[in-house]
């Protein structure tokens, strides 16, 4: 009996064993692997003229709409498909911040969006050349790649010295599908930053002026463009002033006939009794001295310079010229 | 009818004379100043941007460059040269402008103006005086000058007069207790070092009776990692890189065949 209990005891635990090894081939188990999303990188960023032979990190960039290029290289362990956007900001670090709003004067914002594969400048087209921008729309399976922004500046981006924190700074951020940020900038440990060139445009509207006035007269305004003052408009990324000089000492009929060019007399408004006259040095203008930059390059500072003149008596009548040069200059 | 001509008449005047208002001609200049500061040696061909410059009218401009010398301390001169001196610049043309030193009077600061005047071609029927526009760029000029070296003697750059310039607060205090001892150490520890081979000397020679090239490695690793032998004694023939070499073939065959 005892026996016969031990062979059944041993037949239950055989039949358990058998029993679950079939049960475990039989069944299945649902296994699921996350992948968890990397945090994307940036390395590599550097500030290129456009032909990529200079480096324009620490320099004064052309505010005269001339391109420069921005690379950098955006890494994702998830491949250049996890991307989201990348935006790109810089702006004058003295007494602006980064979140202010875009101005050509201080501020810009350039973005590239990857579900659309686009670049943009929100400010304004002509400060991005989209065909020269270059992204990973073409390799989004790699996990790194060089992006480049050629962009431009405004002819009023805000003047600077070069190579000073003071300056311009730039600021990268890439961000991906799970929200993570990569960042290169001010307070990140990387760099890049630049000044902007002196900028001074003078366009001269009233490229011709005449007097009319009999001899022994004063004060005979000139008379350019339908007005008594001579035109011109400005765009400047500074402060700055108009200055004014003749080519020559005498306003000339021939090589003997002429009258001194201290006759004619200059200001910044119409008021004759403040004028003073003009010489071939350059001097400034009276009431066009330390203006200040516009603020939109489509939108210059127009002014004007009043001019007039005394005839002295016994002058022969005919016809009398000389050279009247306008400059800007810093101030 | 005839007050429908007139009518038209008058309004193709007008147009006429709002184009002509619109294509009014333009005289206008852009000037991008880099505020050249350069330290320059007098005689040496580097050149320096001093300015880009961009015809921004409508008219064709001619832009002549010249150097207007401010706040010279002496009646020290400055010989520059420009290029392009004078330049035909068509609308929306641009042009970078270089300066050269050619020479200076003495060495120094040197502060001025490149001052761009303008020369344009008005229309034919344009009459009366010109307005034309004119600009200018900022430059300096830190002018050190290279002395003839006296017999004997070594040529230093001379730093007289340039008070801000780096080198001169720095160059002796600096150039001579620090870089002499360092160059004196240099040439202590390079006569100190053991003779090594030429390049051209070294023989490389596979063993012929290896019986597995890894056992041939082994020993090449070994060989190259092992500690730096003592200095043999100078009494002691030094052996050559041949016996060295078939010392190493000897030991490299024993291990094989032990192996």
């Amino acid at each position: 009996m005892k026996k016969l209990l031990i062979a059944l005891t041993m037949l239950c635990i055989i039949a358990l064993i058998v029993g679950s090894v079939k049960a475990g081939s039989e069944g299945s188990s649902n296994g699921t692997v996350t992948v968890t999303s990397a945090v994307p990188t940036l390395s590599s960023v550097e500030l290129w003229n456009s032909t990529e032979d200079t480096d324009k990190n620490n320099t004064a960039l052309d505010s005269d709409n001339v391109e420069y290029h921005l690379n950098f290289t955006v890494s994702d362990s998830n491949t250049m498909k996890d991307l989201r956007n990348v935006t790109i900001i810089a702006w004058d670090n003295r007494g602006q911040i980064e979140a202010d709003s875009d101005s050509q004067r201080y501020h810009y914002t350039w973005t590239y969006v990857n579900s659309t594969d686009t670049w943009s400048c929100p400010l304004s087209a002509n400060y991005i050349t989209t065909g020269n921008c270059a992204d990973a729309s073409g390799s989004l399976t790699s996990t790194s790649y060089e992006f480049r922004l050629a962009f431009k500046l405004s002819k009023v981006a805000n003047y600077s010295n070069a190579g000073t924190y003071n300056g311009w700074q730039v600021k990268i951020y890439v961000y991906d599908e799970a929200n993570n940020t990569a960042t290169f900038g001010q307070g990140t440990g990387g760099r890049i930053q630049f000044g902007v060139a002196s900028y001074l445009y003078i366009s001269v509207t009233d490229t011709t002026h005449t007097f009319s006035a009999a001899p022994n007269s004063e004060n005979t305004s000139v008379s350019a463009g339908g007005d008594s003052k001579v035109d011109f408009t400005v765009i400047a990324n500074r402060v700055w002033k108009a200055q004014v000089k003749s080519n020559s000492a005498t306003v000339n009929k021939t090589v003997d006939i002429k009258f001194n060019i201290g006759n004619i007399t200059q200001y910044g408004s119409d008021a004759v009794g403040s004028s003073v006259s003009l010489t071939t040095e350059y001097a400034d203008v009276t009431g066009i001295t330390s203006q200040a930059a516009p603020t939109d390059e489509a939108s210059p500072s127009s002014k004007g310079v009043y001019l007039w003149v005394d005839i002295p008596n016994g002058q022969e009548s005919g016809d009398y010229t000389y050279t009247l040069y306008i400059q800007i200059a810093a101030g | 009818m005839k007050a429908r001509i007139v009518f038209l008449i008058v309004f193709l005047f007008l147009i006429i004379q709002l184009a002509k208002i619109m294509a009014e001609d333009t005289a206008a200049l852009g000037i991008s100043d880099y505020e050249v500061k350069a330290t320059v040696t007098v005689g040496e061909a580097r050149q320096f941007e001093v300015a880009r410059i961009k015809n921004e009218g409508t008219l064709n401009l001619t832009v002549t460059v010249a150097w207007l010398p401010e706040y010279n301390t002496s009646e020290a001169q400055i010989e520059l040269l420009f290029y392009p001196q004078k330049i035909d610049l068509a609308s929306q043309e641009a042009a970078m402008i270089y300066v050269q030193v050619l020479n200076a009077s003495q060495t120094g600061n040197y502060t001025g103006l490149v001052q761009f005047t303008t020369d344009v071609v008005l229309p034919s029927n344009a009459s009366g005086s010109h307005s034309i526009p004119g600009g200018t760029a900022h430059a300096e000029f830190h002018v050190v000058k290279t002395t003839p070296p006296p017999s004997g003697g070594i040529s230093l750059p001379d730093l007289s007069g340039i008070t801000n310039f780096l080198a001169a607060t720095y160059f002796l205090p600096l150039i001579i207790p620090v870089v002499l001892p360092i160059g004196v150490l240099g040439l202590k520890r390079y006569r100190g070092r053991p003779h090594m081979p030429k390049p051209s000397t070294l023989k490389i020679r596979f063993p012929k009776r290896t019986k597995n090239m890894d056992t041939f490695y082994q020993n090449l690793f070994q060989q190259a990692e092992s500690p730096k032998q003592p200095k043999a004694e100078p009494s002691q023939k030094e052996p050559t890189d041949e016996e060295l070499w078939d010392a190493f073939l000897k030991r490299t065959d024993e291990n094989a065949q032990a192996n």
